[in-house]
């Protein structure tokens, strides 16, 4: 029996081979989109379960306040409290990062980002195997690292790393204490050179005693019985009782659980941790069912709509004996063939698009063949693609007479086609949603990467502050200005699109008392203003004349005026803890930051002396327009004239700020792909249904022909139909769009406003794409000689 | 082994009935080789279908080998009627992807019959029909003729005791129609019940006994 339906089924497929391609390659493309996002959204659930009792570990963080979303930072001193007075707790474990460090081994010197400072309970928490030395007594000297396999083998090739020692920006002594296996993939913890939190000596033994600071991030182990609500409740008693200051504008301690930090936490990035987004892997899995869907439809509108071709084979099958169940069956049976045959052709495409898209998605999925997950999960697709576009036409084909399709009455059975008509509108709302929400999205970003900020940033390129280059700033400032191509430059502590800062506790002359408003804190050199161009709106900038200007004198911005409650706010003091000083002047709201946040106070704080700039300290120089590379090798020969250590490094202020979207940008891209192939898939079938209905019409367009009718008429009896779909199609797919894009679109404070222009756009040009596809098949069938199609009725 | 009682068919387009078969009597013995005729659109077909259970009545009474037809579900009917009928169409309606020897094959797999024991009726009836030759051929690559010996060969594949034949020779020259009605004959000769359909007296003159009906009633 099986061999008999598999015979008719391939034969069928064979003789009608131009159904079969649309069916096929409809149903592959869906599939391959479908496979890919699959083996995405299945890495990125399967992140950090391979720590042993993972469900026991937790990772403390704060919300409350002004932490809305939750952060991951706790102060240091719970940690050592928690040990003590939760018994419930079998390990703690404080996390820092560090910026990146050049890290030498004799003439060896690399810049290492991906470097943690912990302690050793770390190695007890979670599951990371080591080659060399011992995790139990990992880290016990304040200057002990453990290195991975990868970072052994760059540094020391084949030479036993232990003991080995590791100079850090040529200061600090790191003896190799252990080599661990490389990070899974799969791990949010993603790090190079872990080492001891004791490290920073002093610095941290003060953290230690500071409430205040949320600084380190800690996780823990649990009893697995432990009552996670009593741990959280005694975590934040232990908070009060130590006058934890955020605690007093409500500030609290939870846990999450550290199977969802990687996809709950990305609001919490740091340089150790790879953090992925829930949002997008559901989004994402939406629109690849979906894109599945599409190509299911097209089977089953073709196998209906074409039900004539087995009409008589349903007839004749049952007058030889068939059961409806078992014509059912058989055509199932069929569409789990073409189902199979479609996913052997997706497996082949994945792996053709796989680099590309590990490329997107910053991933390295590849396909096992041998793995029973995903054989299981392959049948299951197979399986479920074919009862999806098959149960219908199973039904319905088992559904005929056999008097009536035996005699040739099929004609009539045939003309059913409501559902045929609702799902092409479904098909059709679905590509045009997806393409009004690509356009969006586009829109969206081309608007935030052009928008002005409120300050020039062409033509800037910006250096880190590393090393002795903060000592030297001063000299190395008037060496640069040497250069004709150089107009101007000016420094910072931290560059805000890289990591802003923010503290509360200003008071002000002419406030209310007791009113505590958290400002944005940027520590310039005086003329940075001039190098960016800012504008004045009241006051002066600074000036390096005056004296007073290096320490007792703040610019705020106009965000600031508001929130202060200030009419006139130039000449008035400003103080934070000993810091006393005088507002001089007012500048325009600047978007320094990423436009994901809007625009909140600001003081700008004069500094002469760069030796303690942060991390994220730059140099920020204007150059001549048109004369970057003769800028930039003076750049080069200034900064290796003065720093030995550290190699050369460069940016444009203009790609840092678009590179704030470069996530964005990636997600623009798939979204669209995705959005192409639907629309691809759903015009697909478009044509395989006017190419059916325009082969069942030959002899009605031929009469029509002979009777006098034009081309265009005939098209128009054609298409007509489809085309009116389509353009229902839109009535759906238009308020869907927006609901769903007003709503992700809240996310931004800088968005572009949803014109009616954008849909009406989009889908003229789904509709016209539909359009063409119906009008190619028309064409054909409205040129034909009717003599030709008329001789052989 | 069929007797009607009373048996009508009538299509409703709408208010008005439109009645193809009116208050049919008709018993029909084993072994009989029975003709109806009529002209066009006298409802011999519909009768055909209705006794070949491929389609219900409107009316009356159906009971075949003593199983009242009209009061079996789906399933009961399908078995009853793979057991014992076999069908033979005017336009040979064989199945268009499938090979002759498939052709042959297919009732018997609804019959369940077993693959190896498939295979020796299949090659039995290739052989006594003398079409081996054209086991593997696809029936456009057959003549009407060839074609209608396989619709035969396939509707007593399965050894039914009643043969249902709607103008077996309608679409066939006459050497080649001749042939079938040999046949057809040979097999009634054999014990088969045959119940044929036809214009032709030529053809009724094969069997035993003729009934006409004219616009649904049987005439006397």
């Amino acid at each position: 029996m099986l061999k008999n339906y598999i015979m008719v089924a391939l034969r069928t497929l064979a003789r009608h081979k131009m159904y079969s391609l649309i069916n096929i390659s409809g149903l592959a493309v869906g599939m391959t989109v479908f496979i890919l996002i699959a083996l995405w959204v299945t890495d990125e659930l399967s992140y950090d379960k391979f720590h042993k009792d993972v469900n026991n570990l937790y990772r403390i963080i704060a919300k409350g306040a002004y932490f809305e979303d939750g952060i991951d930072g706790a102060p240091a001193p719970l940690a050592n409290a928690i040990r003590t007075e939760i018994p419930d707790v079998i390990d703690v474990a404080r996390v820092m990062d560090v910026p990146k460090l050049v890290i030498s081994y004799n003439d060896k010197a690399f810049y290492e980002t991906r470097i943690m400072l912990t302690e050793q309970p770390f190695f007890n928490i979670f599951s990371f195997p080591f080659i060399y030395g011992n995790p139990e007594n990992a880290l016990s000297n304040p200057n002990e690292i453990v290195i991975t396999e990868q970072i052994a083998r760059k540094y020391f090739g084949e030479e036993d790393p232990l003991g080995k020692i590791l100079v850090a920006d040529n200061n600090y002594q790191l003896t190799v204490s252990g080599v661990m296996k490389d990070f899974p993939k799969n791990s949010s913890f993603k790090c190079d050179i872990i080492a001891s939190l004791k490290i920073k000596g002093e610095e941290f033994t003060e953290l230690e005693s500071h409430w205040g600071a949320f600084m380190t991030v800690t996780y823990i182990e649990i009893n697995p019985n432990a009552d996670i609500e009593g741990i959280v409740k005694k975590m934040n008693e232990i908070g009060e009782k130590n006058n934890c200051p955020q605690f007093k504008a409500g500030v609290s301690f939870d846990l999450q659980p550290f199977l969802r930090v990687h996809l709950d936490g990305k609001n919490n990035y740091r340089v150790y941790t790879d953090i992925g987004d829930s949002l997008l892997a559901y989004s994402f899995s939406v629109i690849a069912v979906f894109v599945l869907l599409i190509a299911c439809i097209n089977f089953i509108n073709l196998s209906t709509a074409r039900s004539l071709i087995r009409a008589k084979e349903v007839g004749l099958r049952k007058a030889v004996g068939a059961r409806r169940l078992q014509l059912v069956r058989q055509f199932l049976g069929e569409s789990i063939l073409l189902s199979a045959i479609s996913f052997f052709l997706a497996v082949v495409l994945v792996e053709i698009c796989l680099p590309a898209f590990n490329n997107l998605v910053g991933k390295s999925l590849d396909i096992n063949i041998f793995d029973p997950g995903l054989i299981s999960g392959a049948i299951a697709i197979i399986i479920i693609v074919g009862i999806v576009a098959g149960s219908y036409p199973a039904f319905y084909l088992s559904s005929f007479n056999p008097v009536a399709v035996l005699k040739g009455k099929e004609r009539s059975v045939s003309r059913k086609s409501s559902l045929r008509r609702i799902l092409v509108v479904f098909q059709f709302s679905l590509s045009i949603a997806l393409f009004i929400g690509t356009a969006i999205i586009y829109l969206q970003l081309n608007y935030i990467s052009t928008k002005d900020l409120g300050f020039d940033r062409a033509n800037i390129v910006h250096i880190p502050i590393k090393e002795n280059t903060g000592s030297q700033y001063s000299t190395i400032k008037s060496e640069l200005l040497q250069s004709p191509y150089i107009e101007s430059v000016s420094s910072q502590y931290n560059l805000e699109a890289y990591g802003d800062f923010s503290t509360n506790g200003f008071v002000w002359e002419g406030g209310v008392p007791n009113y505590d408003l958290t400002f944005n804190v940027s520590n310039v050199e005086p003329d940075y203003f001039e190098t960016l161009r800012f504008e004045l709106v009241r006051g002066r900038l600074f000036s390096k004349k005056l004296i007073t200007d290096t320490s007792a004198a703040v610019i705020i911005n106009e965000e600031a005026v508001g929130k202060m409650g200030l009419e006139n706010p130039v000449g008035k003091r400003f103080g934070y803890m000993e810091f006393d000083a005088t507002i001089i002047g007012v500048v325009k709201n600047a978007n320094v930051a990423s436009l994901y946040k809007d625009i909140s106070p600001r003081v700008y704080r004069p500094v002469q002396d760069f030796a303690d700039a942060s991390e994220h300290g730059k140099v920020l120089i204007r150059f001549s327009e048109d004369n970057f590379d003769g800028a930039l090798s003076h750049i080069r020969n200034t900064w290796e004239k003065f720093n030995k250590v550290t190699p050369f490094e460069f940016e444009l202020l203009d790609d840092t700020y678009k590179n704030l979207y470069r996530k964005e940008n990636k997600i623009r891209i798939i979204v669209s792909i995705f959005t192409l192939l639907a629309i691809f898939i759903s015009c697909l079938g478009l044509f395989g249904l006017v190419s059916s209905i325009t082969e069942r019409r030959t002899k009605e367009i031929g009469i029509r022909k002979v009777l006098g009718a034009k081309v265009f008429n005939i098209i128009n009896l054609l298409a007509k139909d489809f085309v009116v779909l389509v353009a229902i199609a839109n009535l759906i797919a238009w308020p869907v769009a927006y609901l769903i894009m007003n709503r992700l679109l809240q996310n931004y404070p800088y968005r572009i406003n949803l014109n009616l222009w954008i849909f009406a756009a989009s889908a003229l040009a789904v509709l016209l794409v539909a359009i063409l596809t119906v009008s190619f098949q028309a064409l054909k069938a409205a040129m034909s000689n009717p003599v030709d199609t008329l001789k052989y009725e | 082994m069929i007797d009607l009682k009373n048996v009508s068919k009538c299509y409703s387009s709408g208010k008005v009935n439109t009645y193809v078969l009116r208050k049919i009597n008709l018993e029909i013995n084993e072994g009989e080789f029975m003709t109806i005729m009529g002209p066009s659109g006298a409802g011999k077909s519909t009768l055909l279908n209705i006794i070949g259970m491929l389609d219900s009545m409107s009316e009356g009474e159906y009971h075949f080998l003593g199983e009242s037809v009209q009061k079996l579900n789906e399933r009961k009917r399908v078995d009853l009627y793979k057991q014992f009928i076999g069908f033979i169409f005017q336009s040979y309606h064989l199945i268009d992807e499938l090979t002759v020897y498939e052709n042959l094959e297919t009732p018997l797999i609804y019959k369940k019959i077993k693959s190896s024991q498939r295979k020796s009726m299949v090659c039995d009836t290739l052989d006594r029909f003398q079409i081996v030759g054209k086991k593997d051929l696809f029936p456009n690559q057959l003549s009407g003729g060839q074609q209608q010996l396989v619709g035969i060969a396939r509707a007593i594949i399965a050894e039914p005791k009643l043969l249902l034949a709607d103008e077996p020779t309608g679409n066939l020259h006459s050497e080649q129609g001749k042939e079938i009605m040999d046949l057809l004959k040979k097999l009634n000769d054999e014990g088969t019940t045959i119940l044929q359909v036809t214009h032709s007296e030529k053809n009724a003159a094969y069997g035993s006994r003729i009934i006409k009906l004219l616009d649904g009633w049987i005439e006397d």
